[in-house]
């Protein structure tokens, strides 16, 4: 019997899998180099291998190279082992990979390298097979491990259009796809593709494009609107719009049009992973709050400066120098509280009595309210707020750039009535913040106020400069105290916007954000103006 | 030959349409160099080019906002040396000068220009009230530009001085040349 026990176990181990009271988690780490030419087919490949082998339980974990958008794979990796227990086995080739994980494909899909966005429709193809991507000179890796071709595109695009290959893909395989998410797999055009979200919209067989939302594409946009009005309502657009083909706010623009939500970036890596990480038992997320709901507190006759980074917590600053020095606001990307939550959670246990959590983005997502169909906005607005209560944030910001290719670029302000529908949906707010670059929407609702970035902290801004800039706004706004919102690009670390603000001098005080809107409320020197509706 | 009789002509040109024979004039247009240049943050993150016309006793001086080369945003100011200020009024909500600050113009509003040369012909100054609108409400931003040639003529330094800032703006232009 005991023989017996042996041999079986010896048999596991031989078929590449762990006991049963074992999880199995791998990790491999994936080179910088993302062209065609180069390494995306074998990246791609192995993407999509995540997406399918995460299916039932989280297995695969990519480490991104150091140029990766999101900086937090390795520090979430190490979180992943410390705070879960989770044991990774490396994987070193695109080989060893397939060795251990081919089994939970059921085929492949072949891509022509001649276009493009084959690789795109493959995905697609990828997801609705439980497939992974393969190009020509794969193929016999993947036969090696036992798969078979379940969908050749070699060939089939030639001479097509974008808009000829996607709706070709619609006919196949939208009646097969998930109503719930479209993947945009977008961000850099021409050689190169840098689809880090391609296993989450594998594992939840998505439809993925990049079709142009430029209205000015007429075919390719009536294509994105054909889509996105068949999605389920409050549908998320994962990943992100194509650089090559129209703006981020024509994107977010047209989503919000529909009540959709956009959820990116195109390199969100991991998340078929970071899906199933529940929090830790017991674990309540906690907000660093410096003010207690109703408390006022009586500003002094000064330059009340409060830093909030935006672009999504993973992207930039987080894991640079400096974080904890001052007090800074970071946006918290609320969906991840259920598409991520141990990510999220990551985000929380690290952080410092200086790291103050606010709700973004204009919604359960990132949104344009001006876009928002008035009817849909207040199902809109109640869906972040209930977020935003799991989370512990009572402050919440809005941006809107649904005007920025039609006015010049003085387009972040929003009219009264959405200001108001804002306040309504959200009655336990502490405040409001508004903006992108800066904006000039400045109210006050029971108490409550609406605050506008007044300065675009640029991540290119000599330092000496964008002093001068703060001063200056300083002088241009003389009424103390006053109020200077400061939005901090993503790029910026914390020991450069502190070096900046010790420039200053001594009428300039940094506070943390709900302490800054509190003291607003209590001395709004701002004046009262809003934006023109939505034409 | 020929080639370098127009050469010589069009080196001369400015010299003879501003009155001022006996310097380089400042009329003429001219192209920034950001390398000897404060950094700014234009609108849209556009660069600046000057056009500037000397006719008899009146100058124009216009600063170009360039995005890709063409003109997206013209700021005008038009007044006669040691005359009274010019007024106007502002068009556009665009600042052109700042796009990272919460600023803009006060579209509707009157603005003035006035100006004097520091030396004739070559070297003037203005000086620009404006309203602007902040978070706090309406103000008043006076500018003094000293446009100041050097190189033999070739190059302009713009000097700029807003009442509202600590530090000078100080940027540098080479004249663009006439391609016969």
């Amino acid at each position: 019997m005991k023989r017996l026990t042996v041999l079986l176990l010896l048999a596991w181990h031989a078929a590449g899998a762990a006991p049963a009271d074992q999880p199995e988690h791998y990790v491999m780490s994936l080179p910088e180099n993302w062209e065609i030419t180069g390494a995306l087919p074998s990246s791609a490949m192995l993407i999509s291998l995540q997406g399918v082998a995460n299916i039932g339980a989280p297995r695969l974990y990519f480490r991104y190279p150091p140029k990766w958008d999101y900086t937090f794979c390795d520090p979430l990796l190490d979180y992943y082992k410390s705070s879960r227990g989770m044991v990774f086995t490396g994987l070193r080739t695109p080989a060893e990979a397939l060795d251990t994980l081919a089994r939970y494909a059921k085929g492949y899909v072949v891509w022509d390298t001649h276009v493009r966005t084959s690789l795109i429709v493959a995905f697609t193809a990828a997801g609705v097979n439980r497939a992974i991507v393969v190009t020509e000179d794969l193929i016999p890796l993947a036969e090696r491990h036992g798969l078979r071709m379940t969908e050749d595109l070699r060939g089939k695009f030639a001479g097509m259009t974008d808009v000829q290959i996607y709706e070709w893909a619609f006919a196949k395989y939208w009646p097969a796809c998930n109503r719930d998410y479209l993947v945009y797999m977008g961000g850099e055009g021409g050689s190169v593709m840098k689809p880090g979200i391609a296993d989450f919209g594998i594992h939840h067989a998505c439809f993925f494009t990049d079709a142009s939302t430029n209205p000015k594409d007429t075919l390719e946009y009536a294509f994105a609107r054909k889509v996105f009005s068949s999605l389920k309502p409050l549908a998320i657009v994962m990943g992100w719009h194509s650089y090559a083909k129209d703006l981020e706010a024509q994107h977010v623009t047209l989503a919000s049009g529909y009540g959709l939500r956009v959820e990116g970036l195109h390199t969100l890596p991991n998340m078929s992973f970071n899906h199933q990480i529940g929090l830790s038992p017991g674990f309540r997320y906690r907000n660093n709050h410096n003010v207690k709901p109703g408390q006022r507190v009586t500003p002094g006759k000064k330059v009340y400066i409060s830093c909030i980074q935006t672009d999504c917590l993973g992207l930039g600053a987080w894991t640079k120098p400096g974080r904890g020095q001052i007090p800074y606001a970071w946006e918290v990307t609320m969906n991840w509280s259920w598409l991520a939550p141990a990510m999220l959670q990551y985000f929380y246990d690290m952080a410092t009595p200086n790291d103050y959590f606010i709700g973004s983005l204009s919604g359960p997502g990132y949104m344009y309210p001006k876009a928002i169909p008035p009817r849909l906005l207040p199902a809109v607005i109640d869906t972040a707020y209930g977020m935003m209560k799991t989370l512990d944030l009572n402050v919440f910001e809005i941006m809107d750039h649904a005007a920025y290719w039609t006015s010049d670029g003085v387009d972040d302000d929003v009219p009264e009535d959405i200001v108001d529908a804002y306040f309504r949906g959200m009655p336990g707010v502490l405040g409001i913040v508004n903006g992108y670059r800066p904006a000039h929407t400045f109210a006050v609702r029971d108490g409550k106020p609406f605050v506008s970035y007044d300065y675009y902290l640029s991540e290119k801004r000599d330092d000496a400069e964008a002093a001068a800039d703060i001063r200056e706004l300083a002088a241009l706004n003389p009424a103390r105290p006053y109020f200077l919102l400061l939005h901090v690009r993503e790029w910026s670390d914390i020991a450069r916007v502190k070096g900046i603000l010790d420039r200053l001098g001594p009428e300039f005080a940094t506070v943390p954000l709900d302490t800054f809107l509190a003291m607003a409320a209590a001395a709004p020197t701002f004046a009262t103006k809003y934006g023109a509706p939505m034409r | 030959m020929i080639a370098r009789a127009v050469a010589l002509t069009l080196l001369i040109l400015p010299c003879r349409l501003s009155g001022f024979p006996d310097g380089p004039s400042i009329d003429g247009t001219w192209t920034s160099v950001p390398a000897r240049s404060t950094e700014i943050a234009a609108w849209k993150g556009r660069t600046l080019g000057l056009a500037i016309s000397v006719r008899g006793d009146r100058v124009s001086i216009v600063h170009n906002w360039l995005d890709r080369g063409q003109v997206a945003y013209a700021d005008t100011f038009r007044f006669v040396p040691g005359g009274k200020a010019v007024r106007s009024v502002v068009c556009s909500v665009e600042w052109p000068d700042n796009w990272l600050m919460g600023v803009l113009s006060s579209a509707g509003d009157e603005r003035t220009v006035s100006g004097s040369w520091q030396v004739e012909g070559s070297d003037i100054r203005t000086v620009t009230v404006q309203p602007v609108v902040t978070s706090q409400g309406k103000t008043t931003v006076t500018t003094t530009r000293e446009y100041v040639l050097g190189d033999g003529g070739n190059t302009l330094t713009l000097t700029e001085r807003r009442s509202s800032r600590p530090t000078p703006v100080v940027l540098v232009f080479e004249r663009k040349e006439v391609r016969p």
